[in-house]
């Protein structure tokens, strides 16, 4: 079976979490402090460990479907011995049994380790508080989704990101236009002159975030930047104590489309920015060109909250840093119908009323 | 014709205008005439017509003779251009009324040059009242016994001024020796005054008369006249076209339909946005934020011209006796005082 990592207090033997208000481990039982700094002796070793490929063990007992031991890893908690089972991302967990954190030595080990990690900001706490007034102020979300829905769970998780710096030679080329305008007593004027318009341009970008985790909703995750690089530091397990964490299953080769694909957009626009002095504007032509570009592996901090309501699973979302949260809400239709109807009856009267009294006075 | 070499720093039309009134063209004291300059050197040209002439040759005929004209100009054929030109004036001369529409004669000698001036332009422009009626003073030093009135017919039945564009006339005949005024109407334009309205316009123009302000007296006469004219047609209006129709309903049909219709649109916007608050998962567009901070650098920016091409449209034609107004359209008083109208072009 797979090893497993956990912190242990050095004063009472209990589990160590990393507290977000402290930025410190903390024991939760005889609240003993501890600097993270101090544990970087536990990562050593791994730095110097080889990524291995994913054993698959199949667990006695019970027997499994067809495909269903795919991608399943068990690990033995070693606080109480209890399995801890969970797919081959899993990175740092909980044991369903004594509840104390885990942490997957093998997802961080020599290749797999990353090179940055956004310490959690902001405690559970603070992610109920923003879904409670994520709601409020909604005059089109159903009265009864804040009575009835429950939260079915709130966790924290390191979410896997690569991290893009790329140094970028853009040339565009434009057709523009400008006018001029007269009249004399038999006819109006209107020249136009047309114009070839060139711009080329070096630019950078740093940290361009991309989700590196097929679990994750890339717009979801997308939804909560920005994330603040200068809370950044390298990377080390203690952080993860306390949290969930996924290691990548996107690869930064895979991830580099999606990047690029931001990069050039924020690339034109910052160029059209530099055309002015014509009546329009039309690009021709666009050739955006990568250079030097490289990346970074980075775990970022996440609370997801899923909540159930009518039958449907709604996911939120808080960036663990900025206290950012986003998530779909539905809608009320007959809200919805409520507020058209008396909003465009309330405004027909108005205007009706201001009408008959223009025309009093006319 | 002149064809001068150079326009100057002035506009086809302003160069011409201005040598008209400088150089002391047109005939009697309202300047009429017309006058074509070319600048062969600049290619631009400019027909003008001031005084009475704007009327004979209006903005319909001006375009008449230029087309006539402007083929041979722009061809560089000048002599059977101005030839042309020269022919079609005097057959347009020919043909028109020449005789000049009084506005003022002042024969009591109220006034000076200058004055006789303004009150001439202020008397022609409020005659221009939708082309309705024309208003005129007249000054006497002795009217000795004949009546304003016979004095008036005797004047237009003699042949040498001519009507407005219409027989109806209010007159304002000032005898000085007596020191009195006396109003006058001629033609239908006793509809437009009441006799405590004429009676009121000679107190009037006595008052100021006998203060020693005649410019006041004769500009007050012609403003005063023109108010009741314009007062007249404007009831006549609200009388033929159904004034009890024009009060107000409370219930329209034409006005229920817009304002539901607006107010569905402020409905559909006010709930899309209330919508809109319900979603706050979307994908990021661009990396902006990501861009290192003074990082771009432009290496190449050129603007480089192709071509122009120009696209002209006909204008709607010009109307010289614009309706309800005091002054007509196209016509204006050049800083000689003088009034003009014209246009010109390239060729």
């Amino acid at each position: 079976m797979a090893e497993l990592m956990e912190y242990k207090c050095p004063c009472c033997g209990a589990g160590l979490t990393f507290s977000s208000a402290l930025q410190k481990m903390k024991c939760e039982y005889c609240d003993s402090e501890f600097d993270v700094e101090t544990l970087k002796a536990y990562d050593e070793a791994l730095k110097k460990a080889e990524a291995k490929d994913p054993e698959v063990d199949v667990p006695t007992g019970s027997e499994w479907k067809f495909g269903e031991q795919d991608g399943i890893r068990v690990y033995v908690c070693q606080s109480c011995g209890g399995e801890v089972l969970g797919d081959d991302t899993l990175a740092a967990s909980a044991c369903p049994f004594c509840g104390n954190p885990v942490i997957m030595k093998e997802q961080f080990a020599g290749d797999l380790r990353p090179d940055l990690v956004i310490p959690f900001k902001l405690d559970k706490a603070a992610a109920k508080a923003a879904f409670e007034k994520h709601l409020m102020g909604k005059k089109l979300l159903p009265k009864v989704f804040r009575s009835e829905n429950h939260i079915d769970e709130i966790k924290g998780v390191y979410v896997p990101f690569w991290l893009f710096d790329a140094d970028v030679d853009a040339t565009v080329r434009y057709h523009g236009t400008r006018t001029r305008a007269w009249s004399d007593l038999r006819y109006n004027y209107v020249e136009t002159s047309h114009f070839s318009i060139l711009r080329s341009a070096e630019l950078g970008f740093a940290g361009i975030p991309v989700d590196g985790s097929k679990k994750m909703d890339d717009a979801l995750m997308e939804s909560l930047e920005p994330f603040d690089l200068k809370d950044a530091v390298d990377f080390q397990t203690a952080y993860l104590s306390g949290y969930f964490a996924d290691r990548y299953d996107v690869s930064a080769e895979e991830s580099t489309p999606r990047a690029n694909e931001r990069l050039r957009i924020s690339t034109e626009n910052a160029v059209a920015g530099t055309v002015s002095g014509f009546a329009t504007v039309t690009p021709e032509s666009a050739n955006v060109k990568t250079v030097d570009s490289r990346s970074q592996y980075a775990l970022f901090p996440v609370w997801l909250l899923n909540t159930t309501w009518n039958g449907q699973k709604y996911t939120f979302a808080m960036n663990g840093q900025t206290g950012k949260f986003v998530g779909d809400l539905p809608l009320d239709k007959g809200a919805y119908a409520r507020w058209l109807t008396f909003v465009g009856l309330g405004a027909a009267a108005g205007l009706y009323l201001l009408m008959t009294a223009c025309s009093f006075f006319a | 014709m002149i064809i001068p070499r150079s326009l100057g720093y002035k506009s086809a039309e302003t160069f011409t205008e201005d040598f008209y009134d400088n150089n002391g063209y047109g005939q009697s004291t309202t300047k009429d005439g017309v006058m074509l300059m070319v600048c062969m050197e600049e290619r631009d040209y400019s027909l003008d017509s001031a005084g009475a002439a704007q009327d004979w040759f209006d903005y319909s005929t001006r375009l008449k003779i230029e087309d006539d004209f402007l083929p041979d100009l722009s061809n560089g054929n000048y002599l059977s251009a101005f030839l042309t030109y020269a022919s079609d004036c005097e057959r347009v001369l020919k043909s028109v009324d020449r005789r000049e529409v009084l506005y003022l004669s002042d024969l009591g000698g109220f006034l000076t040059a200058q004055q006789q001036t303004i009150v001439t332009r202020t008397l022609e422009s409020n005659s221009h009242v939708g082309s309705l009626c024309d208003i005129v003073v007249l000054t006497v030093m002795d009217l000795s016994g004949q009546s304003a009135s016979d004095y008036v017919t005797t004047l237009y039945s003699n042949g040498a001024y001519r009507h407005g564009v219409s027989d109806d006339k209010i007159v304002m005949v000032v005898d000085r020796a007596a020191s009195k005024c006396y109003c006058v109407t001629g033609g239908s334009a006793s509809r437009y005054f009441a006799d405590a309205d004429l009676s009121n316009m000679e107190s009037a123009a006595a008052a100021k008369l006998s203060g020693g302000d005649p410019v006041g007296a004769f500009t007050g006469f012609a403003e005063t006249a023109y108010s009741r004219i314009y007062s007249y047609y404007e009831s006549q209006y609200q009388n033929n076209y159904g004034y009890a129709q024009r009060t107000p309903q409370l219930l329209s049909g034409p006005r229920a339909f817009i304002s539901l219709g607006f107010g569905l649109i402020v409905g559909l916007i006010v709930v899309s946005s209330l919508k809109n608050q319900l979603k706050s998962v979307r994908g990021q567009v661009a990396a902006t934020d990501y861009m290192r901070k003074d990082s771009m650098r432009l290496t190449d920016n050129q603007d480089l011209y192709l071509y122009s091409n120009v696209a002209k449209t006909p204008r709607a034609t010009e109307n010289r006796t614009g309706s309800g107004g005091g002054h007509s359209g196209g016509s204006h008083f050049s800083s000689g005082g003088i009034s003009h109208s014209g246009h010109g072009g390239k060729f």
